[in-house]
């Protein structure tokens, strides 16, 4: 007790403080007043609490005030006028003014807005009456700090959607797995991307500062209403619109940040290398430097953003207009990214409010320089700097880089970084216009009209004097160019008939999205200076070194839902849809994808009026079948495609050759995912505790495969067919509380939790059949064409499949077990075993929000993978002291031969690592100073991004992506995670 | 209400209206658009072999099984998982690589010659067409004679279109039959050219003689008589003659080279697909040919093999040994054998040479291979064109039959050797003709088929134990069986 007394204090200061400036203004603010004010108070109806801020508008007119820190008001206006009483929250109130010159005014908190609203998809639906498994993250809840990509602040938020990236790179994206995904031998499987009703725009057109809210679909019964595409579940975006608000706000948010590498590899220093030669007697070419290599390609990163908005309006008509820009530096020298995103919403009401239409306009404009890695190539900044020997200088005497060919492919990193040319300019542009009129009461129309263009240019270029002259060099321009139109209509019915309530939806959606390209590349520049950015300046342009491509398909759906309750205690949904694609064969180019939900409402029943305790029980089931079309164009078709110059041999002239890719199928149709879902929603105590529990059980069948197919008879080798069946089962909560909840001090709590279990029953379409599938080849040197994991009925995607390590010989070798049991030194002896996965176990997310006094914010996130098993190929590479005293490696390859290790490195279960970790992802402070006079609001915040990782993971870092059908793999393809300090502004007027 | 049946109205129809799914392909060629006259399609059937020093797999399956190539284990590199060690040892499953991909290969060219007969039967009554038919038929007993060889019995099918979708297996013995008579059949239509890439008669009579020589090994009854005959046949055709040099047919010039019957005409940028030099140059070597590609450090000549080479034997400077030098004459080092002199020694350690050897060994172990001209400035590909048939090789098959049937093959065994530059043989016997065959056609991709018809495929050599008679051929591989489970037993 005594401690809330103390904290009570000192806020006091503030506040005193905070008056003391309230006051002046108010002052300055009434002397501008003319004469025969009306004065008031404004309060909360059911608390009596003033209210400060309120706006107060004359009606018709832009003129009014806000109340002060009181609650007052003060405004010249004539008798007969009206006043508008509008606040966040709160139900707006008209009062006509009478011959009184004192109206005080108490506002009614507003039920309705209050009530969380999810969004389901061509609709909205209170979260209390959703029936399927759907989650909705607010922009409050979302990741402070520096977003490189919008999808980060849904990071560790909702229970079951994994988000998550390999490495630090500002230029590559996030992977986003819902529920395991679905399929995905052939097919992608990240969620579908809704944007503003949208589907299939892509996410980095929106600014995270322009995000309402996120919502997820993550269950097949609320996927269904997406049929073909909602297999891997839905992720909703809805931007910031004008609202109903009237009068403007202006808002400007600006950050800047810090990046610094998180965690680096502990490799030897000039001196080791030096001393390891003395000590073994091995006499090596000293390049007399002593050079930390990370240090020369690794820098302190920078990046900012700024962000304005405004937003406006009147009762008919609101706006909300905002552009963005953010610079982001990556720690490797020579990546970076910049990104401007310009958006406008538009809101007009007609007919006497029965039309409504709704447009939005955004442009995203981003400019990509990369560094090459990922591989052991010779222009892999990673590969190279980690080999590289600290004896060797960056620099001669004369200012040149330094290049010495110890070995293959040993390249100055830092040349590589400065000769390179690797850029991007992307332009993304996304627009809707939707017009909604309502025909009859409870009767409306929707026709939505949208068009999205993503074009990409990429600018390569390598020197002929790169690597000493070991190349011809290359000049490569590319265009790639996506656009997307979509014309969709609903109908959409609501009405109620005493205790029953309907809603209905109807609709139909045309969509056509369409591919183009365009590259051509060259090599032998003749004057280097002028990079790709004309290539006439190539010597040597072949045949197939200028492609393009313009390809397309069309989409068309009909699908409607019905939601019915009675009574708000039982709820039920629903949904069927019929897709036709021009992807799949001429025999099965259309589908069915139905759903079914129910919802019991268990609190409203009579039987748990007497238990106080639980305010909200509700159990949910649903059960639908959602569809995957996401493979390429044609492939049901047989076709040939051009694949370079050849050399006719009748003729000895040079031809175009012709290859097949795969046999024709009139049977391909959809990959389909049949999913299960139970839910229990809960509410204690007022919902002082409040959460849900879902667990589901999905099987995605008729997947979508390429099989062999005998040759001959069939020309080409290859199908594309439907088999094969997966299944995940799985189990997710999640639980907020408010630890403590009190006036002035409020702490909410929040833990997401998922676990799935992936497991593939059969890889057969009963006509043709699939082997055990040979998945994650590393490359290294001498370990190429090495397979590390196995798609085979039994087990999940990601399965390590390697022999097993057992222990080191008294020589020092490698033993691995054999099939019977024994050991072996032999390793083309050693038995192939099954030796774990690089699924997680599960997956925690833990967000935490204070509030203190209603100005003082805080928030952290902390997120924990568990159980995942990564095989670190860096190290396979870099952990053996063969390579030295040449090539580089890490201290480990000192600690693994002082244990006598003394043979050469081999792919097997002694490089398969622990990958778990918590990591504290996010913590922010943020200080509200409010009512200042002409601002809203300004608020000054702190925040960290991977802040503190806990792992016992040897290489950069444990995080990795999860999508597709091989990941787990880290083979100096960890870009360095980045830890970034950053201190940002949010000023509202 | 009028208003709102308008709306309803249009509503639905413009449901009605957007059905159509139609996707029609404009950026690549729908089969029933690929069609060209029969010259230009031949070509589908000829381009398999572009793969076949690559990644195709058939120059690997030929050399490094036998006793004259290696690609020894150095550290690190070149074990990949042991593609290349077991082939060396014959130790090899379905699923090596070199096995798995050769079939596709060679099937790939069977299928797009019966596509090509059956599409053009209709026409066979013009003479170029006839030609074509009986060229594509040729080539198709090529690709079934190299399936034969490889794999034994295979599944022997000459349809396109009514062909069985899960075929049999045929035996060896019935494909040499047929084939045989194919080619027996069809050579008189094709005419007289002086072309070194498309079928000629050179290449007909050369292909019957290797299939004849063959004979005893694909059907237990030797041909030799008929071997000898067809051999005849080239030398009587007045087309080939040997080169001068003994290296001459392999310069990157040789499109010309009168010793060379049938190429590959491979070519650095509008035929890529010959880069073994690649795999056998020191990653330094770039420096001796002022390559624009760093080689990569792997293939090497057999001790053993190297040292039948005599001194003054010509062919012997087709091998990189001893100090190697830059473009311009200067001594060139290995930075990565801890700055040791870039020395190549013919003495390869072990095939795995682990931690344990020093990185001299382990880098610059075993004389490489530049047999066909490397020129300054060579890029990852040669433009060298490859002979498949040779005209010396010619020599040596009638020298071979000749012997075989009791004669003296002096004369054409000698020819080679002169123009080696090493002294002539009297009464040659068929060991020495083994062995100077592995001279004069080493690196040629024929060591295998010659070292089984000697029987001395099976036997042990260095780091090779002896292995079973079943190794005369390769397992059908895996994928195959997957996709057609009857060629599993």
């Amino acid at each position: 007790m005594q401690q809330t007394e103390s904290m009570k204090q000192k806020p006091n200061v503030v506040k005193n403080l905070l008056m003391l400036i309230m006051m002046i203004a108010f002052v300055v603010n009434a002397s501008a007043q003319s004469s025969q004010p009306v004065k008031g108070v404004v309060k909360d109806a059911t608390t009596g609490e003033t209210l400060i801020g309120v706006n107060v508008l004359i009606k018709g007119t832009s003129q009014g005030t806000i109340t002060d820190i009181y609650g007052n008001y003060e405004l010249a206006v004539d008798a007969g006028a009206t006043l508008v009483f509008s606040y966040i929250g709160y139900v707006k109130q008209e009062i006509v003014v009478t011959a009184s010159r004192t109206i005080n005014v108490s506002l009614k908190a507003d039920l309705a807005q209050l009530e969380e609203v999810v969004v389901i998809g061509y609709g909205t639906q209170k979260k209390s009456d959703r029936t399927g498994a759907v989650v909705s993250v607010k922009a409050d809840e979302m990741n402070k700090g520096v977003l490189t990509d919008p999808i980060q602040g849904l990071q560790g938020k909702a229970a079951g959607v994994v988000i998550t990236k390999k490495g630090g790179d500002p230029n590559s994206g996030f992977d986003i797995k819902i529920r395991g995904g679905s399929g995905g031998l052939e097919t992608r499987t990240s969620p579908l991307y809704v944007i503003d009703g949208v589907p299939g725009v892509d996410p980095t057109t929106v600014a995270p500062e322009d995000i309402e809210s996120f919502n997820v679909l993550k269950d097949a019964s609320a996927a269904a209403i997406y049929g073909s595409r909602g297999a891997n579940g839905v992720i909703i975006i809805t931007t910031k619109r004008g609202g109903n608000k009237v009068g403007n706000t202006i808002e400007f948010s600006t950050y800047v940040s810090t990046e610094s590498v998180a965690n680096r590899l502990d490799l030897l220093n000039a001196e080791q290398i030096r001393a390891y030669a003395a000590e073994n007697n091995l006499n090596f070419v000293d390049g007399g430097a002593n050079v930390d290599w990370q240090d020369e390609v690794y820098r302190r990163g920078v990046s900012q953003n700024y962000s304005l908005s405004l937003t406006g309006g009147n009762e008919s008509s609101n706006y909300r207009t905002s552009v963005s820009h953010s610079n982001f530096d990556g720690v490797i020298n020579g990546s970076s990214k910049e990104r401007t995103t310009a958006r406008i919403n538009l809101d007009q009401k007609a007919l006497n409010d029965k039309l409504t239409f709704q447009s939005g306009l955004a442009g995203t404009f981003e400019k990509n320089n990369y560094v090459n890695y990922g591989g052991n190539g010779p222009t892999d900044i990673l590969y190279q700097t980690f080999q590289r020997n600290p004896t060797d200088p960056v620099r001669t005497e004369d200012g040149e880089f330094y290049n010495t060919q110890r070995t293959f492919n040993y390249w100055n990193p830092v040349a590589l970084i400065d000769q390179i040319q690797n850029e991007r300019d992307a332009k993304r542009f996304f627009g809707f216009a939707k017009a909604t009129l309502e025909i009859v009461n409870g009767l409306t129309l929707t026709e939505n009209v949208a068009y999205t263009r993503d074009d990409q240019e990429n600018f390569y270029f390598e020197p002929s004097t790169l690597n000493l002259g070991t190349t011809s060099g290359l000049g490569r321009r590319e265009y790639k160019n996506f656009d997307s139109k979509i014309l969709e209509s609903t109908l959409n019915y609501k009405n109620s008939f005493g205790n029953h309530n309907l809603e209905a939806i109807a609709g139909h959606s045309w969509q056509h999205d369409n591919n183009t390209g365009f590259s051509a590349k060259g090599t032998e520049p003749f004057i280097n200076y002028v990079e790709s950015n004309d290539l006439s300046n190539l010597l040597n342009v072949q045949s197939g070194d200028i492609t393009s491509y313009n390809n397309g398909n069309t989409l068309i759906s009909f699908f409607g839902r019905a939601i019915y309750n009675f009574n708000s205690k039982y709820f039920v949904t629903g949904t069927i849809r019929r897709d036709g694609s021009s992807r799949f064969g001429a025999n099965n180019k259309w589908g069915w994808f139905p759903s079914a939900s129910a919802m019991w409402n268990i609190t409203g029943e009579e039987f748990m009026k007497n238990i106080s305790v639980l305010n909200n029980l509700r159990l949910r089931v649903g059960f639908g079948i959602t569809g995957n079309q996401e493979i390429g164009n044609h492939n049901a078709e047989l076709y040939y495609n051009a694949a370079g110059s050849s050399i006719n041999f009748e003729t000895n002239e040079q031809v175009v050759k012709y290859v097949y890719a795969a046999a024709a199928n009139p049977d391909l149709k959809w990959e389909s995912n049949r999913e299960i879902n139970l839910g229990l929603d809960f509410g204690i105590l007022n919902d002082l505790i409040s959460g849900s529990i879902e667990v589901y059980k999905k099987n995605t069948f008729d997947l979508l495969g390429i099989y062999s197919i005998p040759v001959p008879p069939n020309e080409a080798d290859k199908i594309w067919a439907n088999g094969g069946k997966i299944d995940v089962k799985g189990l997710e909560f999640n639980i907020q509380a408010y630890p403590l909840k009190s006036k002035n001090f409020e702490w909410k709590t929040f833990v997401t939790f998922s676990t799935y279990k992936q497991e593939v029953i059969s890889l057969s379409t009963g006509e043709f059949e699939m082997g055990p599938q040979d998945k994650g080849y590393v490359s290294v040197r001498g370990g190429v064409g090495t397979r590390t994991q196995v798609i085979t009925p039994g087990y999940g995607f990601g399965t390590w499949y390697m022999p097993e390590y057992a222990g080191l010989s008294s020589d020092g070798k490698f033993l691995y077990y054999t099939a019977s049991g024994g050991v072996t030194r032999d390793f083309s002896k050693a038995e192939y075993r099954f030796v774990g996965s690089a699924q997680p176990d599960f997956e925690i997310g833990w967000s935490n929000y204070f509030t203190f006094f209603k100005n003082l914010d805080a928030s952290f996130t902390v997120r924990a993978i568990y159980g995942t098993k990564i095989f670190n190929t860096t190290r396979l590479m870099f952990g053996n002291a063969v390579w030295l005293p040449d090539m580089n490696v890490l201290q480990s390859a000192l600690e693994d031969k002082a244990r006598g290790l003394n043979d050469n490195p081999q792919v097997s279960s002694y490089y398969l690592e622990d990958g778990s970790f918590i990591r504290l992802d996010n913590l922010s402070i943020g200080y509200n100073i409010k009512n200042i006079p002409g601002f809203k609001n300004i608020r000054a915040y702190f925040a960290s991004n991977n802040l503190l990782t806990i792992t016992k993971y040897s290489g950069i870092d444990p995080e990795t992506g999860y999508n597709g059908t091989e990941f787990g793999l880290d083979q100096f393809n960890t870009y360095p995670k980045t830890r970034t300090f950053t201190f940002g502004l949010n000023i509202t007027l | 209400m009028k208003n709102t049946y308008l709306i309803l109205f249009l509503f639905t129809a413009i449901l009605i209206g957007c059905t159509d799914l139609d996707e029609p392909i404009i950026d690549k060629v729908p089969s029933n658009e690929y069609t060209a006259d029969p010259i230009v399609d031949m070509g589908v059937i000829y381009a398999p072999m572009q793969e076949f020093l690559d990644n195709g797999g058939y120059w690997f399956a030929q050399e490094l099984t036998s006793d004259e190539m290696v690609c020894p284990t150095r550290a690190g590199d070149w074990d990949d998982g042991g593609k290349w060690r077991v082939l060396h040892q014959h130790t090899w499953d379905n699923k090596t690589e070199a096995i798995a991909s050769m079939w596709s290969r060679f099937y790939s060219g069977v299928v797009q010659a019966n596509k090509f007969i059956e599409t053009y039967q209709i026409n066979a009554d013009k003479p170029v067409v006839a030609q074509a038919i009986a060229k594509a038929k040729i080539l198709r007993a090529y690709y079934y004679y190299l399936l034969i060889d490889n794999y034994k019995d295979v599944p022997y099918v000459t349809s396109f279109l009514n062909a069985e979708q899960q075929p049999n297996k045929t035996p060896r013995a019935t494909i040499f039959n047929n084939i045989v008579s194919e080619v027996e059949e069809n050579y008189p239509l094709v005419s007289y050219s002086t072309s070194k890439t498309a079928v000629t008669k050179g290449m007909v009579f050369t292909l019957l003689a290797k299939l004849y020589l063959n004979a005893e090994v694909y059907t237990g009854t030797p041909q030799w008589a008929k071997a000898e005959q067809y051999c005849d046949s080239v030398i009587a055709l007045n087309q080939y003659s040997l080169e001068g040099n003994a290296l001459a047919p392999f310069v990157t010039n040789n499109q010309n080279s009168s010793e060379n019957i049938w190429v590959i005409p491979y070519d650095e940028d509008n035929y890529k697909g010959f880069n073994l030099h690649m795999r056998t140059l020191h990653y330094n070597s770039n420096q001796t040919f002022d390559m624009t590609a760093g080689p990569w450090n792997g293939f090497a000549v057999t001790e053993a093999h190297f040292n039948t080479f005599e001194d003054n034997d010509v062919r012997k400077s087709g091998f990189l040994v001893g100090q190697q030098k830059s473009s311009s004459g200067a001594d060139l080092v290995d930075p990565g054998a801890e700055g040791a002199p870039l020395v190549f020694n013919p003495f390869i350690p072990a095939l795995v040479m682990d931690a344990t050897y020093t990185q001299v060994q382990i880098r610059l172990s075993g004389a490489r291979v530049a047999k066909f001209e490397i020129k300054l400035g060579a890029k990852e590909n040669l433009s060298n064109d490859f002979p498949i048939f040779r005209y010396a090789d010619v020599l040596l098959m009638k020298a071979e039959a000749v012997i075989r049937q009791g004669g003296n093959g002096d004369e054409w065994v000698n020819m080679i050797r002169n123009r080696a530059g090493v002294d002539s043989w009297s009464g040659v016997t068929l060991s020495q003709l083994l062995e100077e065959r592995g001279r004069e056609m080493f690196w040629e991709a024929h060591r295998r088929q010659d070292l089984i018809r000697f029987d001395e495929f099976n036997k042990a050599w260095w780091e090779k134990q002896a292995s079973t008679p079943d190794r005369k051929t390769f397992p059908i591989p895996q994928w195959a069986i997957d996709a057609n489970p009857n060629l599993g037993s």
